[in-house]
Order: C-alpha cells, then sequence, then structure tokens
C-alpha cells in the first residue's frame, strides 16, 4: 500500500515537473517578406554534357513555397579567354547556354547578369575533378533485420590549396538527388596533395541489385564554404545557435545567390 | 599614463598607511575631538548590521555602518544623545559623554511591529533621498524568500531582475542585464569572490543559497572605485557570520531540491555557519523507474555547500574565512552499448580569508585574499571511443580595503587589490575502447596579472550637497608563455610569435568615479554620477543564450580592454511619513571597444579565439522608474523601465547599427505582498517586457532544391512580448514562540498559462505546405509546494 502511495505521489510530481516544461506550437509571424525583394542569380556549371544554364528570379515568401517571380527581361552573358556569349532566356527565368557548351578545366568564367541598369558579376574557375578510385559497395549489418550497402572511394587529391570537393550519391534515375541535405563537402586545408582513402557520403540505403550513381565534383574551397553556410542556415534549432546570418554569395551588387563552377566526374555502380 | 603605470609599478601603499595612522592621533588632539567608534550587531544572532544608521541628535549628523558593521565618529567633546537605527529592528539610543575615545558595540533588538515586509530595497528611512549614492539597490534577503518563486525555490538573481534597468533575456534564466550591458559585465561578487558561473541546472536557479546570504547590494552604476573589473554593474553578496549566540538552523524541502543550515556561537569570541543544498530530480526519476521495474544511471542535479566561520582575536582584529563549493552534473547513458554515453558538468569553488583590523579608532582595513576557481567539463562516449575536455579559470587575488573616518561628514576610502588570471581554454583526451590514450591536446594556458589602486573621498559639503568624488587606477598585464599571433586589417592571421615567460603586453586605465546629491528639501533631492569602467577579462558567447561552456578569455594585445563611460542624473521624493518612496533615473553609456564575433564564428576549441572578435562601440540609454511602498498591509512596488541598447561592430550587419540581443525596450515589474492575518500573507508578480532581439529570414531563394533564407538587419525582430503573473500564499506556524517555525508556501508560477517564446525557430512542412514558424516554451503553469523551517 505504501509503495502505491509512494508511486501515485512521484508520478504526480514527475508529471508537474515534466509536462509543464518544453513546448513547441505552430505560429503565424509577419515577416514583411514581400518587401526588400532581392536579384537572386544561381548557376553550376561544369565539363560534362549536361544542362548547362543561368536562373535569375526575385526572392520569395519565406514561408510559401514555391512560386518564385522569374525574371526573363536580364541579359546574361557569360565570358572567358575570349570568347562572350549570350544566353538564351526560356522561359521561368532560366537562361541556357548552346546545347553543345561544355566547360573546359582550369579556365576562368565571369558571369555578367544585367537587369534595371543593375549589373551583377561573379567569376569562377572551373578546377579539375581527379580521377576516382577502388570505388565499393560495402555492407552494413545495422542489426539482425536490418543491413544496406555503403559506397566507398578513394582519390588523390590535387597538389595546392584553394579545392574543395562536393560528392554525393543516388539510385539511378531516382529523384533523391539534394545537393545540401543528402550531399557532402569538403576542402582541401588540411589535406593538401594527399591521397584520400575510405571516403563515403552515402546516405540512403542502398539494397542489393540498386545502380547506384557517384557524382563528384571540384568546386573549389570558396563553394564549400558557400554549402556549409546553407546547411548552418537552414539546420538551426535556436539557443545554442550562433547569431543567423546570410550566406555568402560571389555577385557584386547586392544580389544573392552563387555562381558555381566544377569539373564533374560520374561513376555507376551496381551492386550485386 | 606614464605617470599612472609609474604609480602601479611602485605603489607607496606603506607610506599611505603610515601617514592615516597618523590621523586618529595627531589631528583629534588638536581640535579637542573624540571619536565614537565600534560595531552595531543584530542582538538576536549577533550578526554585525551592513548600513546601520548612527544618529547625533545634538548635531543632526550621523554616519553608516561600513560592510563589516563597524561605525566611527569623531566629535567634539561633549555629550551627545546617539541613536542607532536598522530597519526591521527597534531603534537604541544611548547617552554618551565624549572626553576620550569610547568603544561602543551596540545590539538591536528585532522589532516587533510589521515592518516593510516584502520590499527588497532595504533602505533606512529617507537614506534614498539623503545618500550621495544612486543607481544602487540593497536587497533584503529575508524579503526574498517571501516572493513567489519557479518551483517555489526562492532565488536572489530573479528578484533582482525584477528590478528597474534590470533584464532578463529568457524563461527561467539566471542571467541578468543591467543597463545595456551584457551578463559577463556584471561582476557578482561571494565574500568578496567573484562567481563566474552563478547558475544552476543550465540557470533555472542561481548558485546562492538564500539561507547563507545576509546581505546584497547590486550597483547598476555610480559603481565606488573600490569595485572594478567590469563594466556595468557590481552584485555584492555576503555571506551569514553565523549565530554568535546560540545553536540554530533552518530548513527547507521542496518539489526540486532541499536545503539545509547549521549555525552556532564558535567559543564567546566567533561564529560559523554550513549551509548546504541538493536537486533530486535523479533520485526521484530512479525512483520512478525503480517503481516501473526499470533502471536509469542517467543523473540531472545540482549541489552547493557554503561555510564560514570567524573568530574575533582582539577588540581590534578579527579573522573570518568562508567557502562555496558548488557543482552540476548531467549525465545520460544510452542503452545500446554503442549508443552515445553523455557526461557534463561544470562548478565553481572559492575561498576567502579576510582580517579586519582597526588601526585607530578612525582608520578600519580589511584585507583579504581570495581564491577562485570555476571548472566545466564534456564526456562523450560511443562505444569505440570516448573523448573527455576540461576547461578551467582561476583566480587569485589579494586585495587590502581602508577607510579613514576623518570626521562625520569626510571619509576617505582607498586600497589596492592584485589579481592573477589563469585560463585553461581546453584540455582534450580521446580514449579508444581499451582506455589508451589515442590525443592528448592541452590549447595553451592564457595567463594575466590585474592591478588596481582607488581612492574615494565622501563628503558632505553641506546639509543639502554631498560629494563622492573616486579615482581607480587598472592594469592587466599578460604573462607568457603564450602563442601572440599577429593579424592583418581583415583578422587573418599573418605571424605569431612565442612568448616564453614574463610580461609581454601591458594596459593601464584610469576609471574615474563621481557622485553628487543635492537636496531640494527634506524629502526629494536630485543626484548625478559619473563612472568610468574597465574591463579586461570576458566571456565568449554566440548563442542566444549564455551555456557553462562559454569560455573565458583575456584582453591581448589584439583586443582591447573594454570600456564604458556612465552618466546618470536622477529625482528621489519620499511621501507620506516615507512610507512611498519614488524615483526617476535617465542614463546613458557609451562603450568602447565592445566587442562581438564575426559572422560564422569558430568557438569551439579555438586557440585563436581572438581571431574570431570583431570590435566597435555600443551605446545604451534608458529612464528608470519605480514607486515603491514600504510599510503597511500591503507593500510592494511598481518599476518600468524604457531602455535602448545598440552596437556598431566592424563587418557585422554592414557596419550598420544593432540591436543587442538583450535589447527589450520596455520592461514593467509588480511586485506586491499582503498580510491577511499574523500567519497568512498573499504575494504577488507581475512582468512584461518586450521580446527579444532576434534576426528572421525576410525571403528566401533556392539553390539546387534546398531553400536559402534571406535576413534583412541583425536582430531587427523581435520574439513576442513576455509576460507573466506568479503567486504565492505562505502559511506560518500558529506558536510564534515555539523553537520550532514552520511556514507552508504554495506557489504557482505562471498563473495565466502564458506559453512564452523562448526561441522561434523555423522548420519545413513535411506535408508539403512550406516553412512554418515554430514557437518554442519551456513553462506553463507551475504549481509547488514547499515547507520551511527556523529553529
Amino acid at each position: 500500500m505504501i509503495t502505491k502511495y509512494l508511486y501515485i505521489l512521484l508520478i504526480s510530481i514527475l508529471s508537474l515537473i515534466m509536462l509543464s516544461s518544453c513546448f513547441s506550437e505552430r505560429i503565424d509571424l509577419d515577416l514583411n517578406t514581400l518587401e526588400n525583394k532581392k536579384v537572386v542569380i544561381t548557376s553550376w556549371l561544369n565539363n560534362l554534357d549536361d544542362d548547362q544554364y543561368v536562373q535569375v528570379y526575385y526572392t520569395g515568401d519565406y514561408f510559401i513555397d514555391p512560386n518564385m517571380e522569374s525574371i526573363n527581361d536580364a541579359t546574361v552573358t557569360l565570358s572567358y579567354e575570349t570568347e562572350e556569349l549570350v544566353l538564351e532566356n526560356t522561359t521561368n527565368g532560366i537562361y541556357l547556354l548552346p546545347s553543345e557548351w561544355k566547360g573546359v578545366e582550369d579556365i576562368q568564367y565571369t558571369l555578367t547578369v544585367t537587369h534595371n541598369n543593375m549589373e551583377y558579376r561573379a567569376v569562377s574557375i572551373l578546377r579539375a575533378m581527379p580521377l576516382i578510385q577502388n570505388i565499393e559497395s560495402v555492407l552494413q549489418i545495422e542489426n539482425d533485420t536490418t543491413s544496406f550497402y555503403e559506397i566507398y572511394f578513394e582519390f588523390q587529391e590535387t597538389a595546392g590549396e584553394g579545392d574543395g570537393y562536393f560528392a554525393i550519391d543516388y539510385i539511378k534515375n531516382s529523384n533523391q538527388k539534394n545537393v545540401i541535405k543528402t550531399g557532402d563537402w569538403i576542402d582541401d586545408s588540411y589535406l593538401d596533395g594527399e591521397y584520400i582513402t575510405d571516403l563515403t557520403v552515402t546516405s540512403n540505403n542502398h539494397q542489393q541489385g540498386d545502380t547506384v550513381i557517384l557524382e563528384t565534383h571540384n568546386i573549389g574551397l570558396k563553394a564549400v564554404e558557400y554549402l556549409e553556410s546553407i546547411d548552418t542556415e537552414i539546420f538551426r534549432e535556436g539557443l545554442l545557435d550562433p547569431p543567423p546570418v546570410n550566406v555568402p554569395t560571389n555577385f557584386s551588387n547586392g544580389a544573392v545567390g552563387y555562381f558555381l563552377t566544377s569539373g564533374k566526374r560520374i561513376n555507376e555502380i551496381i551492386i550485386d | 599614463m606614464t605617470l599612472l603605470k609609474k604609480a602601479l609599478q611602485k605603489i607607496p601603499i606603506l607610506p599611505l598607511i603610515a601617514l592615516l595612522l597618523s590621523i586618529g592621533t595627531i589631528h583629534a588632539q588638536e581640535e579637542r575631538k573624540f571619536t565614537l567608534s565600534g560595531h552595531v550587531k543584530d542582538g538576536n544572532s549577533g550578526e554585525e548590521l551592513i548600513a546601520a544608521n548612527i544618529y547625533v541628535k545634538e548635531l543632526g549628523l550621523g554616519n553608516t555602518t561600513n560592510l563589516y558593521g563597524y561605525y566611527s565618529l569623531t566629535l567634539k567633546a561633549g555629550t551627545y544623545q546617539i541613536v542607532y537605527s536598522y530597519l526591521g529592528f527597534e531603534d537604541k539610543t544611548i547617552s554618551v559623554t565624549l572626553d576620550k575615545n569610547i568603544r561602543k558595540d551596540i545590539d538591536l533588538a528585532e522589532a516587533g511591529h510589521m515592518i516593510s515586509e516584502i520590499t527588497i530595497l532595504a533602505e533606512e528611512k529617507d537614506k534614498n533621498v539623503e545618500s550621495t549614492e544612486m543607481s544602487r539597490v540593497t536587497i533584503d534577503v529575508a524579503a526574498v524568500k517571501k516572493m513567489p518563486a519557479l518551483f517555489g525555490e526562492v532565488d536572489i538573481i530573479k528578484a533582482i531582475q525584477l528590478l528597474p534597468g534590470v533584464k532578463s533575456i529568457g524563461e527561467g534564466t539566471s542571467g541578468f542585464y543591467v543597463r545595456g550591458g551584457n551578463a559577463d559585465q556584471n561582476l557578482v561578487l561571494l565574500d568578496e569572490a567573484p562567481i563566474y558561473n552563478a547558475s544552476h541546472l543550465l540557470g533555472f536557479f542561481s548558485s546562492f543559497n538564500p539561507d547563507a546570504i545576509k546581505d546584497m547590494q547590486l550597483y547598476k552604476g555610480a559603481i565606488p572605485s573600490r569595485y572594478g573589473g567590469r563594466l556595468s554593474s557590481v552584485l555584492d553578496i555576503r555571506m551569514k557570520e553565523g549565530n554568535a549566540k546560540k545553536f540554530g538552523g533552518s530548513a527547507g524541502i521542496g518539489l526540486i531540491m532541499s536545503r539545509l543550515s547549521l549555525e552556532a556561537p564558535l567559543g564567546n569570541n566567533g561564529s560559523f555557519i554550513v549551509s548546504g543544498r541538493r536537486s533530486y530530480l535523479d533520485v526521484m526519476a530512479k525512483t520512478y523507474f525503480a517503481l516501473k521495474g526499470k533502471s536509469s544511471e542517467d543523473q540531472f542535479y545540482f549541489y552547493d555547500l557554503n561555510a564560514k566561520g570567524n573568530y574575533r582575536i582582539n577588540d581590534n582584529n578579527r579573522i573570518f574565512v568562508s567557502g562555496y563549493f558548488g557543482k552540476d552534473i548531467l549525465s545520460q547513458e544510452e542503452e545500446e552499448e554503442d549508443g552515445l554515453d553523455l557526461n557534463v558538468f561544470w562548478g565553481n569553488k572559492t575561498a576567502t580569508v579576510r582580517w579586519n583590523h582597526i588601526f585607530s579608532p578612525r582608520l578600519f582595513s580589511n584585507v583579504t585574499a581570495y581564491y577562485s576557481n570555476y571548472n566545466y567539463g564534456l564526456g562523450f562516449e560511443d562505444g569505440i571511443n570516448s573523448v573527455d575536455w576540461n576547461s578551467t579559470l582561476e583566480e587569485l587575488s589579494v586585495k587590502a580595503d581602508f577607510t579613514a573616518f576623518l570626521t562625520p561628514d569626510y571619509s576617505i576610502d582607498f586600497g589596492v587589490q592584485s589579481i592573477k588570471h589563469d585560463i585553461a581554454p581546453g584540455e582534450i583526451k580521446v580514449y579508444d575502447s581499451a582506455d589508451s590514450l589515442l590525443v592528448d591536446y592541452d590549447i595553451d594556458h592564457v595567463s594575466s596579472i590585474e592591478n588596481a589602486i582607488y581612492v574615494s573621498n565622501n563628503w558632505n559639503v553641506n546639509d543639502d550637497l554631498s560629494v563622492e568624488v573616486g579615482l581607480r587606477g587598472s592594469s592587466l598585464h599578460n604573462v607568457g608563455p603564450h602563442t601572440h599571433y599577429t593579424a592583418n586589417e581583415e583578422s587573418e592571421i599573418t605571424d605569431s610569435t612565442v612568448y616564453k615567460s614574463g610580461i609581454y603586453n601591458s594596459y593601464y586605465n584610469l576609471e574615474p568615479r563621481l557622485g553628487i546629491k543635492y537636496s531640494l528639501g527634506k524629502n526629494n533631492s536630485i543626484k548625478a554620477s559619473y563612472n568610468r569602467t574597465a574591463q579586461y577579462i570576458q566571456q565568449a558567447s554566440n548563442g542566444n543564450i549564455a551555456t557553462p561552456f562559454d569560455i573565458w578569455f583575456n584582453a591581448t594585445p589584439l583586443v582591447k580592454p573594454q570600456l564604458a563611460d556612465q552618466y546618470a542624473i536622477g529625482y528621489f521624493q519620499n511621501f507620506k511619513d516615507n512610507s512611498y518612496e519614488a524615483s526617476v533615473e535617465v542614463y546613458f553609456k557609451d562603450f568602447t571597444n565592445a566587442i562581438d564575433f564575426k559572422e560564422r564564428a569558430s568557438l569551439l576549441l579555438n586557440e585563436n579565439l581572438e581571431g574570431e572578435l570583431r570590435l566597435g562601440v555600443a551605446r545604451a540609454y534608458g529612464a528608470e522608474f519605480m514607486v515603491k511602498k514600504d510599510l503597511g498591509k500591503l507593500t510592494g512596488w511598481i518599476s518600468y523601465t524604457y531602455s535602448k541598447i545598440e552596437k556598431r561592430i566592424e563587418t557585422i550587419n554592414n557596419n550598420q547599427w544593432y540591436n543587442a540581443k538583450y535589447d527589450k525596450p520596455h520592461d514593467l515589474s509588480i511586485v506586491l505582498a499582503y498580510e491577511l492575518s499574523d500567519r497568512i500573507r498573499l504575494s504577488s508578480n507581475f512582468v512584461y517586457s518586450s521580446g527579444a532581439a532576434v534576426t528572421f529570414p525576410t525571403g528566401k531563394y533556392f539553390f539546387q532544391g534546398t531553400a536559402v533564407p534571406i535576413y534583412s538587419e541583425r536582430n531587427g525582430e523581435r520574439l513576442p512580448d513576455y509576460h507573466r503573473m506568479d503567486v504565492s500564499l505562505t502559511l506560518k506556524s500558529k506558536n510564534k514562540n515555539r523553537r520550532f517555525k514552520g511556514e507552508w508556501v504554495f506557489g504557482i508560477y505562471n498563473l495565466y498559462d502564458r506559453r512564452n517564446a523562448l526561441a522561434i525557430n523555423f522548420k519545413e512542412d513535411l506535408m508539403g505546405g512550406g516553412t512554418y514558424a515554430e514557437k518554442r516554451s519551456i513553462f506553463s503553469i507551475v504549481p509547488s509546494i514547499t515547507y520551511n523551517l527556523k529553529f
């Protein structure tokens, strides 16, 4: 009987303490998102036979997805060495490069966007992606009922600081490719010129029979910082976070977004 | 500055003492004056009373006891009626014939009638109007105990947060922000030793056990020159000395913790007190799990222990020894073998030895040596590796303070202090599963010496005008071994120099202090003050709230000492025979070398923390209004503050002014207590303030499918307004004359269940509805029951 009363007492006290603390609730906030609209320019060009384009639009309401206001009357030019290409506007603020265009390693590219008498400019060097070596799928057994495969690989980091690598793997023809959430990145600050082993970026549980695409890029050190700062801003938890700050941009004159060029490699792995 | 440098290097303290020693003899004989001196004590416990009034009826002048209960009045030879008084005690009048120096220790008896049951501003009648000091609050611990409290646990810091000009940043936190100063700009002293982290349980409770505290003074401005080292405020807390007349004690049992204090005489010439607390959330949780047939090794508790003893060697010499030891422990063990085990601890330790010596009736001295240690650690173990991280901050100091009571209208305080700071930012050890040491990494220790010399003159020029003029000279010397990094204009490291030993960098500052009071009538006065303060050691905190793991660091060649100049003016008025007190104070504060962290600063285990800092300026201004009722059945106060605090720091917010995170312009507190009868008391608090300044996104764009937030200005938005009401009902035991006196306290924190926002986060709606805002709050209604016992 005493134990029962003690139990009830303890439950009551603990309930008082625990249940009176820590709440989360969805609230409405007016963030004045329609004011202070900024021009957004994003582009990620590479050296492969991919769709290569620049997207130009205005920043949008923070809460509402995803109808961003396109900018279709901008003049977008890509210049490098002695070339200057004027990109063709399609719709939705997409400006296409010629279909046969591919980036070339070690070339510096300048992207210029002119809109409403403002010129926004960014520069990026396309860095070569080293050869990916010793790719293998490794079985991971989590417990008696759960197992999956991870993709491991190696490569020789290019001597000379300033490189930054991005890698992601995903099931071929799937829509699991999310650069920030499932990709990973690293710069060469502490491993310049080293042969890097035991690398994996697998975040999905691959299974036997899957065909996995391993996509690797050399995006450069500054672009790694850009991805890192996006990661910091979108995974905020509140109390212990540093103050929020705008992610960096390499565009001039107040535009946001990023112009990124990379040497890219694609490897296909069949897990059997 | 060269003069100050020389002065600090060759402090002529011995000739100065010799000069002042002569004051009590030669000067008195020439003027045929004699000195009445002694201590004023609580007749019940023998504890010395701080700031008790001594009034000479015939002359209409008087003085107050100092921090050790000592007073000294030098008067012309004659017979005088001397009135001794102290709030809550019966006045005592004696007749004294001064034909020689007389030593008179006075015991005051507690007042039998109800007086000032709730006010925490334990001032003598009209003292708020008559004293030169402004922006200072003396806090009565007994009254704080009668206020409603979170979980029923009385907390002196929470009471301080209800004063005008003092703000808190989050629900339940123990940090406080005074007149635009950051939390690390408050000098929190416990028996003269600084407490570097005054919080338990991540800030829900403060480190101070109210049963062990005798007196607290908070200086928001007009900081006396004997204090230094922090920019914004001084909270000077004095522990009880213990009952010198009989064995006694007190105890309390609450939902979260219990406490016990014991005090007793040490022979005929001394006394001691020992006081401890321990929380027992962990014990309850273990019992709860045991009753459900489960086991738990999780721990989450704190304890603290205060101890103090004093011994009177003779009339002129007395020794005090006191110490504090407090620790918080939080550990969590995963059931799975390869789960992540976590172990966190932090704690303060202090030890203080003081020697009161009366050189002559007119020259009182106190020499203090103290040691303060703040230590924290963090450990992880995942079944493969374990990591231990330990960090320590130590401070060792010797100081000597002197008061020369020259005439009833004129006294001089002066003294010297030297402090050695040692900071071990982090020692990291990594072990493998066989407990073999894999990594042993110790971030460079940082040492410095801080010196100060001060003098302060307190002069009642005439019946209406009084002046307090002080000057503090302070210095900081960085001491090797240390690696000093040189940076370019972009704060990028360009070079480093290793200093193996000795002083490699010094700073010197003069800190003038000035206070003026002019009486407009018997019940009203205006006051003005100016003070400059310098701060040489500061805390690196980049999150929204302070944590136990925030790092303290010194001024260095790259990080200049922070300076603040505060100007204040106030009007003080009493009504209805001092039943009501009203005041208005306006202040402006100018910060030089204000610091903040660069955007995306990396603080954890960073050897070159100063490379993450950016310097700039800050400004704070505000107006504080207060009306207080001290007497009668209904007592309490209403205070309102309007204030702003803004910073402009290089590279942050495009070099534009921005709100500090603790900028909360409107702040209202209402504290009331009503005595229903001798046994029953109702108490209530209401607080309202603007929401804390925060940075919210004002738009977004997409990069490769990920929404990237766009922010406008730093801290340009606000959390929702904060407001809350607490109530408590106290039932005292029936028989007042019983040896054991008990009381039940029933409380409700957050009576109307306001879910005040601690933070607002932004989350993705997994159902495809875009992004939404989520408010996080800590408390809803929190009922509590506490039983207190005194014997």
